[in-house]
């Protein structure tokens, strides 16, 4: 066998992919068990899981994951007989479903990191065996009549090749055959029909129909534009379909068939035969002189056909077949399809970071080459430089698009998360999203996925009400989370908001005091956004009570801290007995970003734009002071003022007019006066290394054009002293 | 070349059947006229084949087929049926026979089935 193991990472991905699909499909299911959908929805959602884990089972088999396929096969096999009424969805069916999806998810990460996998598959097996029972025996007191016979064909319909809409008219029968059954693959394949697009000018679906292939052809052929149509049984590996036609005025039409297969099973094993044995041998065969029989065997057709003319009153033979090699073949082949059609590739991602840190050294040596252009004062080396300049930012655009995902990749796995938390915490939670399709870098990506996750569970631990205590209120009994993403230009948003208890300021410091996090005098001296910020403190929300759900002892601050490494900001909104919003602004790229480059005495720092609201020239006279604090007025808002120099320490500036910047710090705005606003530039982010990691108020340091460091400041570190009322 | 033992209570059949046959090169050297007759023959000549009534007196053709292949699970029996005779030819490939003539006879379909049979 062919060494497959470079189609592993395309396998594992695939799989997920399906999994993720095959979660959101069953959270459908169970709004059906429930009764909230119709049929039609009822029997799409049903055939869509029965595919996706139909093709599991045949991925899954092809690259050798043997216990996989066998367990998506007992998948597809239960969805099998749902689909066919002969057990019907209940609770039980969605619970063990989940525990399907759950077992191959394990099974899948096992395989990447290439451990053993110890899953207890007999316990599952035993459950959907009980549920086959159950069902059976209900359905047996219920009716007797026997369902339709479903059969595999592979429907061929040819075009006309020079009618150009014809992929058009091949994904609307797509569409037909899905009415009648469960079209489980297209050749070409689905994606490129439904693009609308052929190359060839014949389609071959796949189908699982309990249609006969009379009634399926009648209706592809009204279809206009359609040549032909051809529908044959589709075959399994290494089995032969064999049509023998007789003379039609030949006598013991049965007794010669029955000899024919006689000599076929002497050369292979007689899979299938049509008509019926039983009618074949009362003489009744297709059309009166037709039988066809599927034989598995190694011989050549060559020998086969020679074995059944050798008969008289045979008047032609046609074979059609499918080789074993074949067979193997198409899994693989659709991966390579899917890379070739949807001209995407998969590249490990440190690639790309390489990638991105090659570019950026470039950014930083194209600035040295400027200075040097001009300090030479060359035109040439200028105008040469500019066009490099040019394609250096659309190298690194395009290196910054790569890089993108789609916020579906984590997205789709919160409807299931959901469901599984609130029934958990007996909660009835309905979970609406948004903006799933924005796309975000990777790294973001990745630490996205850990602080939405808190932030949902948070939802529904501690947000939403208890379902009895909902009615009390007057609230709709099911509370409601929306996961909403937006995106500002090369900014994104995203709220998590729910409609639950809301967060109590005066109960955040009373819990405050009594952990001791602060004094009753600084407690009461602040505001209630301050109050709310405190959330965000660690030692704050680490709750005492570790529950499975929002368990791990992982507290907002941890939320606060991966949002503030991403150059991001998280702020809250609260109304008590209304609902709780949970704001992330982050910006899509964290390699490089556009920062501010200010200065302070004679030190440049950069400060990222994400981070400024916006800048004011401010006038020494305008500079109030409440409490001990400075602050300045902005259109009517009162807003607490720092000197950048206080701030890391360097000597105060005491001129009559300076610029501020004024930044947001989750619910609340802050100044930081500074000596000057360079400019805008886009800046290459570099870690501090270890010696400096530890210095707070940088999150990273960046190189001019110059060759000078400068420091990127990080906002909020920077005014952690001064947040909660220091300084 | 084949040795054959023709079966048919009709002399006028084992007749135009041993022309073919003879035609053919083959050697018909036996003829029987009732099953038993032909389970007698056939222990006693071991021809290469057997063409077998159907219809016969004392023991017909699908009871000696059975009885000839059970003492020669190779034996290789062609029935010669007619048209309205399906079941029974049935009945006789079911019991062995590894082919079947139809009667009014037609001299190269005769041939093919024969030589189909000694060939298989």
């Amino acid at each position: 066998m062919e060494d497959l193991s470079q189609y592993l990472e395309e396998f594992l991905a695939d799989a997920r992919e399906r999994i993720d699909n095959l979660n959101n499909a069953v959270l459908k299911l169970e709004e059906i068990a429930k009764g909230r959908a119709d049929e039609g929805e009822k029997r799409r959602i049903i055939d869509q899981i029965f595919r996706e884990a139909h093709t599991l089972k045949g991925t899954a088999a092809t690259m050798g994951f043997t216990e996989l396929s066998e367990v998506a096969h007992k998948m597809e096999n239960l969805f099998d007989d749902i689909r066919e009424g002969r057990i019907d969805i209940s609770n039980d069916i969605v619970d063990v479903v989940f525990e399907f999806l759950d077992i191959i998810s394990e099974m899948i990460d096992d395989i990447e990191k290439g451990r053993e996998h110890k899953a207890d598959l007999k316990s599952l097996y035993e459950k959907v065996d009980k549920i086959k029972e159950k069902a059976i025996l209900e359905s047996k007191t219920k009716q007797e009549d026997d369902p339709k016979e479903v059969r595999k064909y592979s429907v061929k319909v040819f075009f006309d090749k020079n009618n150009t809409m014809r992929g058009v008219r091949a994904f609307l029968i797509l569409s037909d055959l899905e009415e009648i059954g469960e079209v489980i693959e297209t050749i070409p394949e689905r994606k490129k029909l439904e693009e609308g697009n052929l190359e060839d000018d014949s389609v071959e679906y796949i189908v699982l129909s309990y249609k006969t292939p009379e009634e399926i052809a009648s209706m592809i052929k009204k279809h206009p534009e359609v040549l032909s149509v051809k529908i044959n049984e589709a075959l399994e590996a290494g089995v032969k379909r064999i049509e023998i036609y007789l003379q039609k005025e030949a006598p013991l039409k049965e007794a010669r068939s029955f000899l024919i297969m006689q000599d076929l099973e002497r050369i292979g094993e007689i899979v299938d035969i049509k008509p019926k044995k039983s009618e074949i041998e009362a003489g009744k065969l297709i059309d009166g002189n037709k039988f066809v029989v599927y034989l598995k065997t190694q011989e050549d057709e060559e020998i086969i056909k020679e074995i059944i003319t050798k008969h008289p009153d045979v008047e032609k033979v046609e074979l059609e077949k499918k080789e074993e090699k074949k067979q193997e073949e198409p899994n693989i082949q659709k991966f390579a399809d899917r890379i070739k059609i949807s001209k995407l590739v998969r590249i490990n991602v440190e690639h790309l970071d390489k990638l991105m840190d090659l570019v950026s050294e470039l950014v930083i040596n194209k600035g040295r080459l400027e200075q040097i252009a001009e300090s030479l004062e060359s035109k040439e080396l200028l105008e040469a430089l500019s066009t490099t300049s040019r394609l250096m930012s659309e190298l690194q655009e395009e290196i910054m698009t790569m890089r993108l995902i789609s916020l579906s990749e984590i997205f789709n796995k919160f409807p299931r998360m959901v469901r599984d938390l609130s029934k958990e915490m007996g909660k009835e939670v309905k979970l609406i999203m948004e903006g799933q399709d924005i796309e975000v870098d990777r790294a973001i990506l990745d630490k996205l996925s850990d602080i939405l996750v808190h932030l949902l569970r948070n939802a529904v631990d501690h947000g939403i009400e208890p379902p009895e205590e909902r009615e009390k209120l007057g609230k709709p009994r099911v509370g409601t989370i929306k996961l909403i993403a937006k995106r500002e230009k090369d900014r994104i948003e995203i709220v998590v908001m729910d409609d639950g208890r809301g967060i109590d300021p005066a109960k955040i410091k009373e819990k405050a005091i009594l952990r001791g996090l602060l004094t009753e005098s600084a407690a009461n001296s602040m505001s209630t956004e301050e109050l709310l910020n405190l959330i965000f403190m660690p030692g704050f929300s680490t709750a005492e009570r570790v529950s499975s759900v929002s368990g791990r002892g992982v507290g907002l601050d941890v939320v606060q801290e991966i949002v503030k490494s991403l150059n991001g900001s998280l702020s809250v909104r609260t109304e008590i007995g209304k609902g709780t919003s949970f704001i992330i602004r982050l910006p899509i790229s964290t390699a490089i970003i556009q920062a501010l480059l200010i200065q302070v005495v004679d030190e440049i720092y950069a400060v990222p734009i994400n981070n400024i609201l916006e800048s004011k020239e401010i006038v020494r006279d305008e500079i109030r002071t409440i409490g001990k604090k400075e602050v300045i007025v902005l259109r009517g808002e009162i807003i607490p003022l720092y000197m950048l120099h206080k701030l890391i320490g360097l000597s105060q500036n005491n001129k009559d007019r300076f610029p501020a910047i004024i930044v947001d710090l989750g619910s609340q705005k802050i100044a930081i006066g500074v000596d000057e606003l360079l400019h805008k530039k886009d800046i290459v982010i570099k870690p501090l290394g270890k010696l400096l990691s530890h210095v707070s108020g940088f999150s990273g340091a960046t190189i001019l054009g110059d060759g000078r460091v400068v420091l990127i400041i990080d906002i909020n570190s920077l005014l952690e002293g001064v947040k909660y009322g220091g300084v | 070349m084949a040795s054959v033992l023709v079966v048919d209570d009709a002399a006028f059949m084992r007749m135009l059947l041993k022309r073919i046959l003879t035609q053919a090169g083959h050697q018909v050297i036996g003829e029987a006229a009732t099953g038993k007759e032909a389970i007698e023959k056939y222990k006693q000549l071991k021809p290469d084949l057997v063409t077998m009534d159907i219809v016969m007196p004392e023991m017909d053709g699908i009871t000696a087929v059975g009885e000839i292949v059970k003492i020669d699970p190779n034996a290789k029996v062609i029935m010669i049926t007619a048209v309205g005779q399906e079941a029974k030819v049935m009945q006789a490939l079911k019991n062995g026979a590894k082919g079947y003539i139809v009667k009014p006879f037609q001299a190269p379909k005769v041939l093919e089935e024969i030589n189909r049979v000694l060939s298989g």
